[in-house]
């Protein structure tokens, strides 16, 4: 409850700032490198259509996080801001037209807000919806564990409610652009690609074409591209455009560093812009900041694959090993089911640390207390079996992991992942032909059947599946040690 | 001990049935709407836009909604006469991405003859890396979904031979991670969507034997949450997409039938909105193509006859591969 309450008084004062403020933010003024976080003013700039991009990017990055191997889809909940077309409390279609909809937002927020509902994700935002300060928002953010985001969706949403356009000056009013032509943007034909721009936008990226066509390599481009950017952080034409720029300028990248930080701040699920960053780490030959940068990341979410795919870039390519175990510690410590933190684990064993003995020994100490603790947990026990892969006596010869394994199973614990670690173990004994009280085919049978009937009915076929394997080498075992019997069976 | 996982609740109002004359009339509206900001603002991506809308809409039996000859006239403008690749709408510069996207498209039409072809080839044989790894364009971004893009792309245009296939294997290989799954780059998490393109890459490449088949498969089944809905990793939140990147790649080692095909169905036909029509990530979320066509691609894998069927390497309609006389490999064992 003190969380909603912070956040609503949050985006009360800005938007009054916002307000208040917004005009001095003109763009003269404007501090290229350092505008960025402290944006609210700013963004409160965008029209009505506008902002949403910014939003638009935090929305996917969240509610709608869409990383497919193909592409990052953003989602947008614009349809709310379409007061016309509400039909039985959803709004069909969307776009972020018209000025100020107070009245429509209210309108529809109820929607919104069931839809928040059905999310995973944080009732603060719900109540911003409620609140109809563009509640749009539903977005709903990034939940929970994003105060920090909450806050600036909240922002951004607030303030361009209450400011409008009053600092946005357009670049074709602007005096030191009237030599260059905006250049519109080819549709191609209609319908397919018909592109309803906003007047920012147009405004925007109309500019931008005429850069881009006449190869302006200059301050006043890489102003625009920053422009250009906040509008469409996933926009990669944008991005590589403004690496030509700062390339051939010649310009000081430490800032360029700064200014990457805070949009990774605001669109930290965004292929282009974990890429800018590391281009730039590349041509400074500086990793310094990369590991706070990317554990800032992981701390809002500790899943991130953009963040964990450039922590281990830097690691790797810079040799940055040294206090990675500790980090790691710590987030298995905070999530013993984080995933990503029991695969960094590995990576830091696989790439440094080396699969000696002692070191074997010592993970799978490690690992079996964190099962201890929660028994469920697919993720250790992954980790459990990869570092068995590096164990020359395999799954089934250590007997402090076999012994673990039936304590639990004694002290009455049937995770399907126990078990199905038990059935490794046997699958592995039969193998070798070291079948023993525990480890034979008849347990493997009745662990499957177990699991099949009993404790992971979903993929009970799967399990019977297994299940076959073992019968058949029970009846082999069978065949084996008395051939006369089975023969009179048959 | 705590059984408890991140999932959702399926609520008894969900849709049971499926709403294909929503859907299509949902994606034939969804070019159309001159208003539609998103459509603004998925620029940078419009190529795949285009390509989930063409295929969903393939899928349904639907395609004279589309305006196919308006399509075909916009991938020859977004081809890049230099460098031969693809870019995702008319002015972005080219990527392996849209130009597999656009490949898919013209594959579906049967009109690879809209482009320079070689071009393509080109394009993307010089994304190729000394690793055998591919970039996604000249910035250096190195990812297996690219090298399932470069592999794809190629094989849709019979031109496998312009690449190092044995490297591109080697390279997706060295993703292999100690659970059996596959990340991004080599030491990267295991993730269903990028099981999907290395597993499609080792399809095409007909290198399926190097996966260690049971394994993986066995964490893709993990996948499934009681809700009969699929993550993409241990301990995330179901997603209809996943329909597709899980299935398929279980439908390719053959083990499709190791998951609950009646509960993930239900799951799938809740992610319907019965009013807008399309699907979404999550029942009761908002709807998009890109949802839309996994939704319907998961249905085929899952059997059912009211759409045509999918390839499970390609997710091009299978009567597509069938005419380009393309074999990808399916698990046997």
């Amino acid at each position: 409850m003190f969380l909603k309450v912070v956040l609503l008084a949050c985006v009360a004062s800005v938007c009054q700032a916002g307000g208040l403020l917004a005009p001095a933010y003109g763009y003269g003024a404007w501090n290229p490198y350092n505008n960025y976080p402290a944006q609210p003013a700013i963004a409160s700039q965008h029209s009505n259509i506008l902002r949403s991009p910014f939003n638009l990017g935090q929305i996917s990055t969240y509610s709608k996080a869409i990383d497919t191997p193909f592409s990052s889809v953003r989602k947008s909940d614009v349809r709310v801001s379409n007061p016309g077309v509400a039909i039985g409390g959803f709004a069909p279609a969307y776009h972020g037209l018209a000025a100020p909809l107070a009245p429509a937002y209210h309108g529809v927020a109820a929607p919104l807000v069931s839809h928040v509902g059905v999310s995973p994700y944080g009732a603060p935002v719900a109540k911003v919806a409620t609140g109809g300060l563009l509640g749009v928002a539903y977005s709903a953010a990034p939940a929970v564990s994003h105060m920090t985001y909450t806050n600036g969706l909240g922002l951004a949403y607030a303030c361009e409610f209450v400011d409008n356009d009053v600092a946005w000056v357009p670049y074709k009013q602007r005096p030191e652009w009237i030599d260059v032509t905006p250049v519109p943007e080819n549709d191609g034909p209609k319908p397919v690609v018909v592109i309803a721009h906003s007047e920012k936008f147009e405004d925007v990226y109309g500019y931008f074409r005429a850069v881009l066509k006449s190869n302006e390599k200059s301050e006043r481009a890489l102003q625009l591209t920053k422009d250009a950017v906040e509008l469409n952080p996933a926009n990669y034409t944008v991005w590589q455009y403004r690496r030509d720029i700062l390339k051939a300028l010649g310009t000081d990248l430490q800032p360029e560093l700064e200014y990457v930080e805070s949009v990774i701040t605001h669109s930290p699920k965004n292929y282009q812009v974990w890429h800018h960053r590391r281009v730039l780490v590349e041509w400074l030959q500086d990793p310094s900041e990369e590991l706070d940068l990317t554990a800032d990341a992981l701390i809002l979410d500790p899943k991130n694959y953009h963040a964990w795919q450039h922590r281990q870039w830097a690691i790797k390519t810079f040799g940055l090993y040294e206090h990675e175990m500790d980090f790691v510690d710590n987030l298995i410590n905070l999530d013993v089911r984080n995933n990503s933190a029991w695969n960094q684990r590995y990576f830091v064993m696989n790439n440094h640390l080396g699969w000696s003995d002692m070191n074997i020994q010592k993970e799978i100490c490690y690992t079996m207390e964190k099962i201890k603790f929660v028994k469920n947990n697919e993720s250790a026990w992954n980790y459990l079996r990869g570092l068995l892969l590096h164990d020359k006596r395999g799954l089934s010869g250590n007997c402090v992991v076999t012994g673990f394994c039936e304590e639990l199973y004694k002290n009455q614990c049937r995770s399907p992942f126990l078990l199905a670690f038990i059935l490794d173990i046997c699958d592995e004994a039969i193998k070798k032909e070291e079948i023993g009280v525990f480890h034979n085919p008849t347990r493997g049978v009745s662990l499957c059947e177990d699991l099949a009937t009993k404790y992971d009915k979903i993929r009970s076929k799967y399990w019977n599946y297994v299940c076959e394997k073992f019968r058949k080498a029970r009846d082999e075992l069978a065949a084996k040690e008395d051939p006369e019997k089975v023969e009179r069976t048959i | 001990m705590s059984f408890t996982k991140k999932d959702v609740v399926l609520t008894d109002d969900r849709p049971k049935t499926l709403l294909l004359q929503k859907h299509s009339d949902y994606l034939a509206g969804y070019g159309l709407n001159k208003d539609d900001f998103e459509y603004c603002m998925t620029e940078y991506l419009r190529m795949s836009g285009i390509y989930w809308t063409v295929t969903a809409m393939e899928l349904m039996g639907q395609s004279f909604r589309m305006p196919k000859e308006e399509i075909i006239e916009f991938i020859s403008s977004c081809q890049d006469s230099e460098s031969g690749g693809i870019s995702a709408s008319i002015g972005h510069d080219p990527h392996m991405l849209y130009t597999l996207s656009a490949v898919q498209i013209l594959a579906i039409y049967d009109r690879l003859d809209a482009i320079d072809v070689e071009g393509v080839v080109r394009f993307v044989k010089a994304m190729q890396q000394e690793d055998g790894s591919f970039f996604g364009d000249k910035w250096g971004e190195v990812d297996t979904r690219f090298s399932f893009c470069a592999v794809m792309c190629l094989s849709l245009l019979h031109r496998l031979d312009a690449i190092n296939v044995n490297k591109a294997v080697e390279f997706v290989l060295s993703c292999m991670n100690f659970d059996g799954g596959f990340g991004s780059k080599p030491g990267s998490e295991s993730h269903a969507g990028l099981i999907y393109c290395c597993v499609g890459t080792l399809s095409i490449c007909r290198r399926m034997d190097a996966l260690r088949a049971d394994e993986l498969a066995w964490w893709l089944c993990e996948r499934q949450l009681p809700s009969g809905g699929l993550n993409g990793r241990p301990e995330k939140l179901p997603d209809l997409c996943y329909s597709w990147w899980v299935m398929s790649s279980l439908t390719m080692l053959n083990r499709i039938h190791w998951v609950d095909k009646k509960s993930l169905e239900q799951f799938i036909l809740a992610c319907q909105d019965a009013e807008t029509g399309g699907f979404s990530d999550r029942p009761g979320d908002i709807t998009d193509p890109f949802h839309t066509l996994f939704g319907l691609t998961g249905l085929s894998l899952l059997g059912n006859t009211n759409i045509k069927a999918v390839n499970p390497t390609y997710c091009l309609p299978q009567e597509t591969i069938d005419r380009l006389r393309l074999e990808p490999q399916v698990l046997h064992i």
